[in-house]
C-alpha cells in the first residue's frame, strides 16, 4: 500500500500561497518560503542573492546575528536555512526553519508558530537605518556572497557543472550563476536595496510550505493569513524560462587547472520539460542513459572499461538539459566521447534491452515513493510541480511511468541535441 | 530477544543475537514506504593487523577493507548491482575507519533484497581480471579526493596529529598500497573477518518484527556460517601521546586559504561507556566556546576572521579521539591567534546557563538526526559498537553535569599542543 499525504491548499488575502501537508510521520515540522524571481541579468541576480544574506544578519526584532542564534536556541535548537537556488530560468530565494514537534517537548507555546512568527520577522520586519538596510551588514553580505561565489571553484565537480551550464546556454539567462557575479555583485549598491526588497516582496510569487503535526490546517492557515498582512501585488509570472528548440550546434572547451584528476561533462539540449506530454519518457531515457548504476554509460565507463569513479547524468526538467560528467584520466577523454556518442546514438536506433527500461522504471517509482518519507524533498518535488504547471499526484506520476513505452523513449531519444563538450584538466590554473 | 519501547521519542526497538553469530536490531516505521537494511562488518580502514588465536599474526597492505568493498559487487552471478535494479531496489556500500557497510533502499521486494544483501557480501568471488579492474576505479577514487580541499584538510591533520595510529591513512589506500592487493590476500582477509559473528543487520522501515525473524532464521546464507568461530584480535600501534607534526602548509587551486587546527585527546577512557560520554561532553563543549550563539563566534566573526563557513567537532574513535576545528579565510595568522587564544583562556567561564541552552540544542539536533535512516542506521551502530543505544542519548544528554564537562575540558586541552594545517592558494 502506498502511503502518501497531500497538501492542502490556501492563498492568503494578499495573495501569498500556502500548503500545508498534515503528518505525523516526521518528528520535525518544517516551514519553508520561497520566493520566485526571473533569472534576468546579473545586475539582478546578484542583487536577490544578496538580499537573504543580509537579512539573516538581524531584523526590527532580532537585530542581531547573536539575537537571532539565541532566538533559534530558544526553539529547541530549530535549524534556519537560508539559500538561493535556480530552477529553470527562475531564481528561488529560500527561507526555512525546522523545529521538533511540540508533542516532544515540554513546550509552553507551540514551536511551530513560533517558527513562523520568527521567518516572518525576518523577510517581512528586516532592520532598516537612514532609509536602507543596516550598512554593515550589507558590507558584511556583500563580502560574504563574494567569497561564495568565488569559492565555486573549491568543488572541482560543482565548477565543472556550472561551466558546461554557462557554456552550453550561453547568450540565455540559464547561463546566470544562481548566486551572481562579482561584477553584478559591485553593481548591487547603486540602488537602495530596502527599496528594491520591498518591491520584490510586492510583486514576486511567494509560495510557504508546512509539513508536519499541525493537528489542525484550516487554524494555521488563518494564523498564517493573519501574520502576513503587508501589502502586495503579484505581478511576476511563476515560470519564466525559455526552452531553445533548434539552431544546435557542437562546442568544444577545455580549462586548465592544477588538479590531479581530469573532470568532463558533455551538454545535452533537448525541447522536452515537465509539462511535455513525453516528460514520463524522458525521466526513463535518462535513467537508461547514464541515471542509474545499471544505466548504459555507467556499465560500460566503470563497470567494464574501468575509466572513472563516477560518471553520471542529470537532468534538469524545467529548462531541458541532460548533464553527463565524470571524472577521468586526461588519455581517456578520447575514449569516453566515443563512448558517449555510441551510447546516445544506440538509444536513437533503440539499441537497448528490455531490462534497462523495465529496472529504470522500476528504480524511478522506488524513488518517487521514497521522496514522500523525506520533508525537504517533497517540497522540492511539489515546488517544481508548481514552477512547471504540474502538481502531480504521487500515484500520477507513478501510472505514467510504468506506462512509458518502447516507442516514446526512442522518440525522446531522436530529440536530443549534443551541443557541449567541456573538460579541466591539469596544468596551470 | 530485546524489546524496547521509547515512549518520549515514539520509537521501538528490537535486537536479537542469532544462533549463527549475526546480531540484528529492527526498528519499526510502518508509515514509510522506505524500507532500509545494512550490514555492518566490524572491519574498517585501520584494521591492518589481526592475531588468531594461536597467536599467528597477519598484516594487510592499507586499504583493503575499501577494495573488499568495492570487489564484492562483482560476483559469479555477475553484476550485483543490476540484481538489485532488477527489483527496483538501490544497493550501495561505504567503508568507514572502523567498519564496512552494505545497505539497500527498497520499497516492495524487502525479503528479496535481504536475500540478495547477504549473498554478495557473504559469498565472494574473487578474479585476477575483476581485481586488476577495481584497482584503475579505485586509482581514479583516489584522484578525486586529492583534488577535494576539504577532504585535504582533514587527511592532512589526522597524519599531522598521529604517529602511528592507522586512522592517519587514507581509507582508500594508495596507488602504491593497492598494488599489493591480490586474491590471496583477499581470499585470506575474507575467511578471517567476514564472519556472522563480525556484523550486525540493521533493518528500519514497515517490517513486521515476527516475519523478519523467521526469515532470518531460514534464510540459508546465514544459518550455514553459524559454525565457524574464530577468536580474532586486531592489534593497532602504540600511539605515542602528543601529535605528530606541529604545521603543515600546503598549496591548492582554490579561492582563498583554507586553516584547521587539530587537539588531540591523551586521555581516552577505555570503558565503552564513557567514549559516548567523552564524545558528547566534548562536542557540547566546542559548542559553548564556539557556537553561534556564543560571544566567541561573534567576537571572531565581527572582526571578519570567520564566517559562516567555520566549523568544529570533536570525534571520538576507537582508542583516539580528536577536536577539529575549520575556517576559511584570508587573515590566516589572525584567524589561527584568535581560535587559539580563546581556547586557552576559556575555562573559567563555563556557565550553567550555557550548558542548559547546549542540552536543548543536542536534543533539536538528535530529533533531526530522527527523519533520516541512513542517518539513523549508522549512529546505531556507532552506538551498538559501545555497547550504548543511540534512542537513549536523551537521556544521557540530561545526565551530563557541568562539573564532568569541566573536568574534560581540561583533559583535551590542558597541553594546549595543536596542530595547524593551512592549505594557501595557488599563485597565478
Amino acid at each position: 500500500m502506498l502511503k502518501t499525504s497531500k497538501f492542502g491548499e490556501y492563498k492568503t488575502e494578499n495573495d501569498i500561497d500556502v500548503y500545508i501537508n498534515n503528518t505525523d510521520k516526521f518528528k520535525t515540522n518544517y516551514i519553508h518560503i520561497d520566493i520566485i524571481r526571473p533569472l534576468s541579468n546579473e545586475k539582478e541576480v546578484s542583487q536577490n542573492a544578496l538580499i537573504p544574506y543580509i537579512l539573516y544578519r538581524g531584523s526590527q526584532k532580532y537585530p542581531t546575528n547573536q539575537s537571532i542564534s539565541h532566538r533559534l536556541d530558544d526553539l529547541y535548537g530549530a535549524d534556519l536555512n537560508v539559500s538561493v537556488a535556480r530552477r529553470g530560468e527562475n531564481q528561488l530565494l529560500r527561507f526555512s526553519v525546522e523545529v521538533i514537534n511540540d508533542k516532544y517537548v515540554e513546550a509552553k507555546e507551540s514551536l511551530i508558530k513560533k517558527a513562523i512568527d520568527f521567518l516572518y520577522e525576518l523577510i517581512f520586519r528586516p532592520l532598516v537605518e537612514k532609509g536602507d538596510f543596516k550598512e554593515e551588514y550589507i558590507n558584511k553580505g556583500q563580502s560574504f556572497l563574494k567569497e561564495k561565489i568565488l569559492s565555486l571553484k573549491n568543488d572541482k565537480g560543482s565548477y565543472v557543472i556550472e561551466r558546461c551550464y554557462q557554456e552550453m546556454c550561453r547568450g540565455e539567462d540559464f547561463s546566470l550563476y544562481t548566486l551572481g557575479t562579482i561584477s553584478g555583485l559591485e553593481q548591487s549598491r547603486q540602488d537602495n536595496l530596502y527599496q528594491y526588497w520591498q518591491d520584490i516582496l510586492i510583486e514576486s510569487p511567494i509560495e510557504l510550505f508546512v509539513i508536519g503535526d499541525i493537528g489542525d490546517s484550516d487554524g494555521l492557515y488563518k494564523y498564517i493569513n493573519q501574520k502576513f498582512t503587508d501589502h502586495r501585488d503579484k505581478k511576476l509570472p511563476l515560470n519564466n524560462t525559455f526552452i531553445k528548440t533548434k539552431d544546435f550546434k557542437l562546442k568544444e572547451l577545455e580549462e586548465e587547472d592544477e588538479i590531479t584528476q581530469s573532470r568532463f561533462c558533455a551538454g545535452i539540449r533537448i525541447p522536452i520539460t515537465r509539462s511535455h506530454p513525453l516528460y514520463f519518457a524522458l525521466i526513463v531515457y535518462n535513467g537508461m542513459l547514464g541515471g542509474f548504476s545499471h544505466s548504459k554509460l555507467f556499465t560500460t565507463v566503470r563497470e567494464k572499461r574501468g575509466l572513472a569513479y563516477y560518471i553520471n547524468t542529470r537532468l534538469e526538467s524545467t529548462k531541458g538539459l541532460i548533464l553527463i560528467n565524470a571524472g577521468i584520466d586526461m588519455v581517456d577523454y578520447p575514449i569516453v566521447k566515443e563512448i558517449i556518442e555510441e551510447k546516445i546514438e544506440e538509444m536513437q536506433n533503440g539499441e537497448f534491452e528490455e531490462e534497462n527500461i523495465e529496472w529504470s522504471k522500476k528504480k524511478l517509482i522506488n524513488r518517487y515513493k521514497t521522496l514522500s518519507d523525506n520533508n525537504h524533498s517533497i517540497v522540492d518535488a511539489f515546488l517544481l510541480g508548481l514552477i512547471n504547471g504540474k502538481k502531480d499526484s504521487l500515484n500520477y506520476v507513478i501510472n505514467s511511468i510504468k506506462q512509458v513505452k518502447r516507442e516514446d523513449i526512442i522518440k525522446v531519444a531522436n530529440q536530443v541535441n549534443l551541443t557541449t563538450y567541456y573538460l579541466l584538466r591539469p596544468g596551470s590554473a | 530477544m530485546i524489546y524496547k519501547n521509547f515512549s518520549n521519542i515514539g520509537e521501538e526497538y528490537y535486537e536479537k543475537k542469532l544462533d549463527s553469530g549475526l546480531n540484528v536490531v529492527l526498528i519499526p516505521r510502518e508509515k514509510f514506504n522506505k524500507k532500509h537494511a545494512i550490514l555492518s562488518v566490524d572491519v574498517g580502514s585501520v584494521d591492518l593487523k589481526i592475531k588468531d588465536n594461536e597467536e599467528n599474526v597477519y598484516e594487510y597492505p592499507k586499504g583493503i577493507a575499501h577494495f573488499m568493498e568495492h570487489i564484492l559487487f562483482e560476483n559469479r552471478e555477475g553484476s550485483i548491482i543490476d540484481k538489485f535494479s532488477q527489483i527496483g531496489s538501490s544497493v550501495n556500500a561505504y567503508t568507514g575507519f572502523n567498519n564496512t557497510n552494505y545497505y539497500f533502499n527498497t520499497t516492495s521486494n524487502f525479503f528479496n533484497s535481504l536475500k540478495y544483501l547477504f549473498g554478495f557480501v557473504l559469498n565472494p568471488h574473487f578474479d585476477d581480471e575483476r581485481i586488476k579492474h577495481e584497482k584503475s576505479v579505485i586509482n581514479q577514487e583516489i584522484n578525486m579526493y586529492q583534488d577535494s580541499p576539504s577532504w585535504q584538510s582533514f587527511y592532512q591533520l589526522l597524519q599531522s596529529l598521529f604517529y602511528e595510529y592507522p586512522i592517519k591513512y587514507n581509507i582508500a589506500g594508495t596507488q602504491k598500497s593497492i598494488e599489493k592487493i591480490n586474491k590471496k590476500t583477499l581470499i585470506d582477509f575474507f575467511e578471517k573477518l567476514y564472519n556472522l559473528n563480525n556484523m550486525t543487520l540493521i533493518v528500519i522501515g514497515a517490517v513486521q518484527p515476527d516475519k523478519l525473524f523467521n526469515w532470518l532464521e531460514k534464510e540459508k546464507n546465514i544459518t550455514k556460517q553459524g559454525n565457524k568461530k574464530f577468536v580474532l584480535e586486531k592489534i593497532y600501534p602504540k600511539e605515542p601521546n602528543g601529535i605528530r607534526l606541529e604545521e603543515k602548509d600546503i598549496a591548492m587551486s582554490i579561492s582563498r586559504p583554507i586553516i584547521s587546527l587539530g587537539y588531540k585527546e591523551n586521555r581516552c577512557f577505555q570503558n565503552k561507556d564513557k567514549i559516548i560520554k567523552q564524545d558528547l561532553m566534548t562536542n557540547m563543549i566546542l559548542e559553548m566556546i564556539f557556537g553561534k550563539s556564543s560571544d566567541h563566534y561573534h567576537a571572531l566573526y565581527n572582526q571578519d576572521l570567520i564566517d559562516e563557513n567555520f566549523s568544529f567537532n570533536y570525534m571520538r574513535e576507537k582508542n583516539t579521539g580528536f577536536a577539529k576545528i575549520y575556517a576559511e579565510t584570508n587573515s590566516v595568522d589572525k584567524t589561527i591567534s584568535g581560535i587559539t587564544d580563546i581556547i586557552n583562556n576559556w575555562e573559567r567561564e563555563i556557565n550553567s546557563e550555557d550548558f542548559e541552552v547546549v542540552k536543548h540544542k543536542y536534543i533539536g539536533r538528535y530529533f533531526r538526526s530522527l527523519n533520516s535512516f541512513e542517518t539513523l542506521s549508522s549512529q546505531i551502530m556507532k552506538y551498538l559498537n559501545l555497547d550504548q543505544n543511540y534512542l537513549d542519548i536523551i537521556q544521557m544528554i540530561k545526565d551530563i553535569s557541568l562539573k564532568e564537562v569541566r573536568e574534560q575540558y581540561k583533559n583535551l586541552l590542558e597541553e594546549k599542543e595543536h596542530v595547524k594545517i593551512i592549505i594557501r592558494t595557488v599563485h597565478k
